[in-house]
């Protein structure tokens, strides 16, 4: 699917042809200017880089929270609270309010943290592992296998994302593990691209030419010498999918085709508040969810931001 | 010019054609018997109360033999004819349930992404040429905030902010009840327009500043302004005509991504649109149904990017000539 | 469909204005067309190329129009073959009529069709007397050929009815016979052109009560002489089509049906002597977070079955008035008796604490039921099942029940009247040892799972007699039903135990009847082949100007029958 939070990545996620229009490194950060004291360059970078750092505190808390959920809170997310009840406000038991079906609110939003985290990493391995192989077979092959290749992922592109993964959920049913597969599945042509692109650039560098000629074996050259020097880019890929996952997993978990409803998921939180009286008087139910998404996803984007910038050859240079 | 865009139509078939077999495939896994939802209901009920008559029907039309090449060829020759199929769920014609909401759905995913060029670029354009000020920052973490906030969320805010609390504007539908005049529509698409085309424009932003910052820094507008061309005039003039074939670009690649903001925006708005019907076809596991909406959004989105190649070809001559060859 | 064209036509003028404004590289200005566009200046702000007939406003100033909603169950369709969900009926009530009508205390008998009607004393022969005046919208007199051909078609067709099975007209002496052929069947005698004596096959004191119901409306036989059991399904007709489907009732359709709902006009000089106040009824199909926000924003007159947490929001909404009441519909656990024997189902019965979870879960908003079977009188020796987990234990243990097994309890995703509790109802059965597994799942998976694979031990279900008394549940027992397959639960799925004890009761009346009936609550209450917990309320909310013979019935679908008698102030 197409990552429109990384300006970076459309010129991998454009069909061939058109890559010559795009100015080379498009979206790439723009270190030096005619109008800039290098002070504020220099000023300008410790800020993307801050924020960067910023990303990463938030997701490391989130990701901890999730994963020590059980020490944050008593209760499982779950387990029905008679004594309490239905769709009450916060209180010193239940610190954000309880559901409609009397299950505390914050346990919900902890637990729902690890499907969001699960769906997110979980799709992006699966499709950076089908995009690189396929990206590898494509750029290391040539020919008749990078053209059938391509042709197959322009038309993978050409699809509206949700809409297909709308259409495969509901073949094989809603779980975890098919909104999973089904991302993943679908989201591999940007690492195709990438990875076909980088190779054969590689390909004609001096190093690999220099392999080629005291005679070390394709299979080295291509595991030992090309994979490592696509890893940075990959890496920026990677960190702007799992943005996009989690925000796919939240949308399909809304529409009631994602996450199966006893299970807590941020998406099926926030269904709740299609209800008027839940999204009008009963705001703890929905809005710990929707703010927990988009933090997530803002501290992923950050963190893509300032990997970019670090990894990006001609930032570096210039730098 | 013509012979331009013919070889563009021409490109984009075998992708349609994928993307047809893609989604024809993955229905046909799906469990559930194919004949319910190939035959005019009329004549199906005839047929379950005869087995060897039920049969014979298969036969007919090919569901013994494989799903692809022979299953797929036979649907799509339908198709040619303008025959989608039926719909299980509301056992008529599928061209019928698609023609019926088309054009709430091309409406608002025209205004939608016109609003959204509309206020996407120019921002982009004013947060490249005053960079790093203090309007760059806070538009461009607007920009991230907004592309890091999913559209239900947005929506569901919106919903409460402007219909709920402020009574301006109707929570959802179409339509009042009982009422089908325009101003009644207008007044009704104010609120699902506006939530896509802030979805929309928020990636825009960071595109057109990207590519904007891109061009600036160039060496043909450093030699404009050093003949001393007003600012002005070199940033229309020079500077963002040159930047506008990338943003085309981006506003193609826009459009898939804006069908799905359409999917859920109409989910919330109530919006009687094709993304309504999607949801509703997924839930009742209705194949022929999405084969259709597939083949309906895939035509759409290259059509789009069609329009986009032709607004190459208008911005930048040179791109006639197929710079790729 | 008119306002398409132009619509999309001033969207792009719309744009073009947009975009001018946009020009100014302002953000202010860009963004101001986008949100902050006062509503009343939309129309204002139409650009001058929209066409000029969008700008006159549709004035309703002499018409009364009613515009309400209900639940959004439905099927887009008229015909008795696929009349299935309660707006549907409402529509049938609407545009149709049958031979007789039923008060809002759902026993009482009202002439609709049939002005006078007499029943023989073994409650076998039916006599009923036509209205002379009664017509069809299209001028044509309705007469006795018409209900003989109704019934007729009905009889000979039984299983093109895929909804609700209509078992009295099937019920008709020598209907058996017909099945397939063209043949009137024999218990059908025309005395005259408006005099119809009909006599069963086997005696039913039920027999008038339950043909008050929709799906018994009476067909046009001008109309649909020729039709045949595929062409019910698809008929101009049968899809509720304006112009072309006709009826006898005080409606005619204005606008077809379609996903959305459909539109009425009330017939002029109708011949039952009195004409409907209310000129025309706007009838929406929408889901019911919409209605909720379109009652509040005063576009809704009347929503029938509003969830009943919603009650609160309305509740400060000035005009409206609200009717909270206890719905009569029951929440259920179904059980598959394949999978599961006596002592488990009874041990489910005693776990679930249902009076906590009514008060914690539903917030009161529910009313106990004592696990009997709806409709039934709650006889002094029922097992009421009170919440013991003691007992629950040792009954579970007791059974064949491997508690090493999983125990799958399925429920649609879709209704939050199972979401809601099944949680709830998870920790009880988990509490007494049951491993539970909730399978959420949407519709067409869900019906998979139930109706062909049967993998689970239960489901949540939703159903009951509608109030209307205890034969109207008959058919979740009995296995001659010929709709909702999922639900002819027995104790072996196609071994009809119950059938004949209810065919007993029909056929018997008075202390022989209740003696029949008591028995038949008894078994069904120690066998559980289902387990009925609460009944959820239904909340009417309605605007005050409703008022004359308005009523809400307890069975909320058959609330049209009088809409003669209703008002509408202006």
């Amino acid at each position: 699917m197409t990552q429109l939070n990384d300006p970076s990545a459309l010129a991998t996620s454009l069909p061939e042809g058109e890559m010559a229009k795009l100015p080379v490194g498009l979206g790439a950060p723009q270190v030096v200017g005619y109008q800039v004291s290098p002070r504020r360059a220099a000023l300008r970078r410790f800020f993307r880089y801050r924020l960067a750092i910023v990303g990463l505190i938030m997701l490391s808390a989130i990701l901890l929270m999730a994963l020590f959920a059980p020490l944050l809170t008593p209760w499982p997310p779950n387990w029905v609270d008679f004594s309490t009840g239905a769709r009450q406000p916060p209180d010193a038991a239940h610190v954000l309010g309880t559901d409609v079906s009397a299950r505390d609110i914050w346990a919900r939003v902890l637990y729902g943290g690890r499907t969001s985290i699960i769906v997110g990493f979980g799709a992006v391995a699966l499709y950076l592992i089908i995009g690189t192989l396929l990206g590898l077979a494509a750029g290391y092959y040539g020919r008749f296998v990078d053209q059938a290749i391509m042709r197959f992922t322009d038309t993978i592109m050409a699809i509206p994302p949700l809409l297909l993964i709308i259409v495969f959920v509901a073949v094989v049913g809603p779980s975890i593990a098919s909104v999973i597969v089904v991302i993943g599945l679908l989201g591999w042509p940007v690492t195709a691209r990438l990875v076909r692109g980088q190779l054969l650039v590689l390909r004609e560098s001096e190093f690999i030419t220099a392999a080629h000629v005291v005679g070390v074996p394709d299979r080295t050259i291509l595991l030992r010498h090309m994979l490592p020097n696509i890893l940075g880019p990959l890496t920026v890929v990677a960190t702007f999918g799992v943005a996009t996952a989690v925000l796919l997993e939240s949308s399909l978990s809304f529409l009631g085709l994602g996450v199966r409803p006893p299970e807590a998921s941020w998406g099926n939180l926030i269904t709740e508040a299609v209800s008027p009286v839940v999204l009008t008087r009963l705001p703890w139910q929905w809005v710990p969810a929707a703010i927990a998404i988009t933090t997530t996803v803002l501290a992923v984007n950050f963190i893509g931001d300032g990997l970019r910038d670090a990894i990006d050859p001609r930032a570096t240079k210039r730098a | 010019m013509g012979a331009y865009i013919l070889r563009r139509i021409l490109i984009s078939i075998p992708v349609l054609l994928g993307i047809t077999i893609i989604g024809f495939v993955a229905l046909k896994l799906s469990p559930g018997d194919p004949l319910l939802t190939s035959v005019n209901p009329e004549v199906l009920a005839n047929l379950m109360a005869n087995p060897a008559l039920l049969e014979a029907e298969r036969r007919k039309l090919g569901f013994d033999q494989p799903v692809f090449p022979n299953q797929y060829f036979r649907w799509l020759g339908n198709v040619l004819q303008g025959d989608l199929g039926f719909s299980i769920t509301s056992r008529r014609p599928i061209v019928h349930e698609i023609g019926s909401r088309l054009p709430q759905t091309l409406l608002l995913m025209i205004v939608s992404l016109g609003m959204a060029i509309c206020i996407g670029i120019p921002i982009g354009v004013i947060t490249a040429v005053r960079q790093y000020s203090k309007l760059d920052y806070g538009l461009n973490a607007t920009a991230i905030f907004l592309a890091s906030t999913p559209v239900f969320v947005l929506a569901l805010i919106a919903i409460y902010v402007f219909a709920v609390n402020l009574h301006l504007l109707p929570t959802g539908q179409v339509h009042t009840v009982g009422r089908t005049d325009l101003p009644d529509l207008l007044h009704h698409l104010i609120l699902p327009a506006s939530v896509l085309a802030v979805v929309n424009a928020a990636p825009l932003v960071r595109y057109t500043r990207a590519s904007m910052l891109e061009v600036l820094n160039s060496e043909y507008v450093t030699t404009a302004r050093s003949k001393g061309l007003v600012e002005r005039r070199v940033i229309g003039r020079h500077a963002f005509r040159n930047a506008l074939i990338p943003i085309i670009t981006i506003v193609a690649l826009l459009i898939p991504e804006a069908v799905a903001g359409a999917v859920i925006t109409e989910q919330i708005f109530a919006w009687n649109g094709m993304g309504q019907l999607a949801v509703k076809a997924a839930g009742a596991r209705d194949p022929s149904l999405m084969m259709g909406i597939i083949l309906i959004t895939g035509v759409a989105v290259l059509a789009a990017n069609i329009i986009a190649d032709i607004g190459y070809a208008v911005a930048d001559p040179r791109v006639r000539y197929d710079p790729a060859k | 469909m008119r306002a398409r064209f132009p619509a999309v036509l001033a969207a792009i003028a719309l744009l073009s204005t947009a975009c001018q404004s946009a020009a100014s590289p302002s953000p202010q200005a860009s963004s101001a067309p986008a949100s902050s566009a006062p509503a009343s200046s939309a129309p204002a702000s139409a650009p001058p190329s929209a066409p000029p007939e969008s700008v006159a406003p549709p004035s309703d100033d002499a018409k009364t129009v009613l515009r309400f909603a209900r639940i959004s169950d439905f099927l887009p369709s008229i015909h008795p073959v696929d009349l299935g969900t309660g707006n549907q009926e409402l529509m049938a009530d609407i545009v149709f009529s049958t031979l007789v009508d039923v008060d809002s205390d759902e026993v009482t008998i009202l002439p609709d069709l049939a002005t006078e009607w007499t029943a023989s004393e073994d409650a076998t022969t039916y006599t009923f007397n036509l209205n002379p005046a009664a017509v069809w919208s299209d001028g044509e007199p309705v007469t006795v050929d018409d209900v003989i051909f109704t019934i007729a078609w009905s009889a000979q067709n039984p299983t093109a009815f895929k909804q609700i099975p209509v078992d009295m007209w099937v019920n008709v002496k020598g209907g058996a016979g017909v099945v397939g052929t063209t043949n009137v069947p024999e218990g059908l005698k025309k005395i005259d052109d408006h005099t119809i004596e009909i006599t069963l096959e086997r005696p039913d004191a039920t027999f008038l009560r339950r043909i008050a119901g929709a799906v018994y409306y009476i067909l046009p036989e001008h109309k649909l002489k020729d039709l045949t059991a595929e062409e019910a399904l698809t008929c101009a007709f049968c899809l509720g089509t304006a112009g072309e489907t006709i009826g006898s009732g005080p409606f005619d359709f204005s606008e077809s049906i379609s996903a959305g709902g459909a539109t009425f006009t009330a017939k002029k000089d109708y011949w039952k002597g009195k004409d409907s106040e209310i000129d025309e009824l706007v009838y929406k199909i929408q889901e019911s977070n919409v209605s909720v926000a379109q009652l509040a924003a005063g576009e809704l007159d009347l929503v029938i079955r509003v969830p009943p947490a919603e009650g609160e929001g309305l509740a400060n909404v000035p005009g409206l008035k609200q009717l909270n009441v206890p719905g009569v519909g029951i929440f259920n656990i179904n059980f598959n008796n394949n999978n599961t024997d006596k002592l488990l189902r009874q041990a489910v019965a005693y776990a679930i604490n249902r009076p906590e979870t009514i008060e914690q879960v539903l917030g009161g908003l529910a009313t106990l039921n004592y696990t009997i079977p709806p409709g039934f009188k709650v006889y002094d020796d029922i097992n009421k099942y009170d919440f013991d987990p003691e007992k629950a234990k040792e009954l579970l243990g007791q059974s064949t029940w491997d508690p090493n097994k999983t125990f799958r309890l399925a429920l649609l995703a879709e209704d939050p009247n199972f979401t809601v509790t099944a949680p709830a109802l998870q920790q009880y059965l988990e509490a007494i040892g049951l491993k539970v597994e909730l399978t959420a799942l949407p519709t067409a998976p869900y019906s998979d799972l139930i109706q062909k694979t049967n993998d689970f031990e239960a489901f949540l279900s939703f159903g009951g007699s509608e109030g209307v008394g205890w034969y109207q549940s008959a058919i979740y027992y009995d296995c001659a039903g010929l709709g909702s397959s999922q639900l002819k639960l027995s104790e072996d799925r196609g071994e009809c135990i119950y059938t004949e004890q209810f065919e007993a009761a029909a056929a018997a009346t008075g202390d022989a009847q209740d003696e029949i009936l008591h028995q038949l609550a008894l078994d069904l209450n120690d066998n559980l082949p289902e387990i009925y917990l609460w009944q959820p309320n239904y909340l009417h909310v309605y605007t005050e100007r409703l008022g004359g013979g308005f009523t809400i019935y307890p069975n909320e679908r058959e609330s049209f029958q009088k809409i003669l008698d209703w008002t509408y102030a202006p």
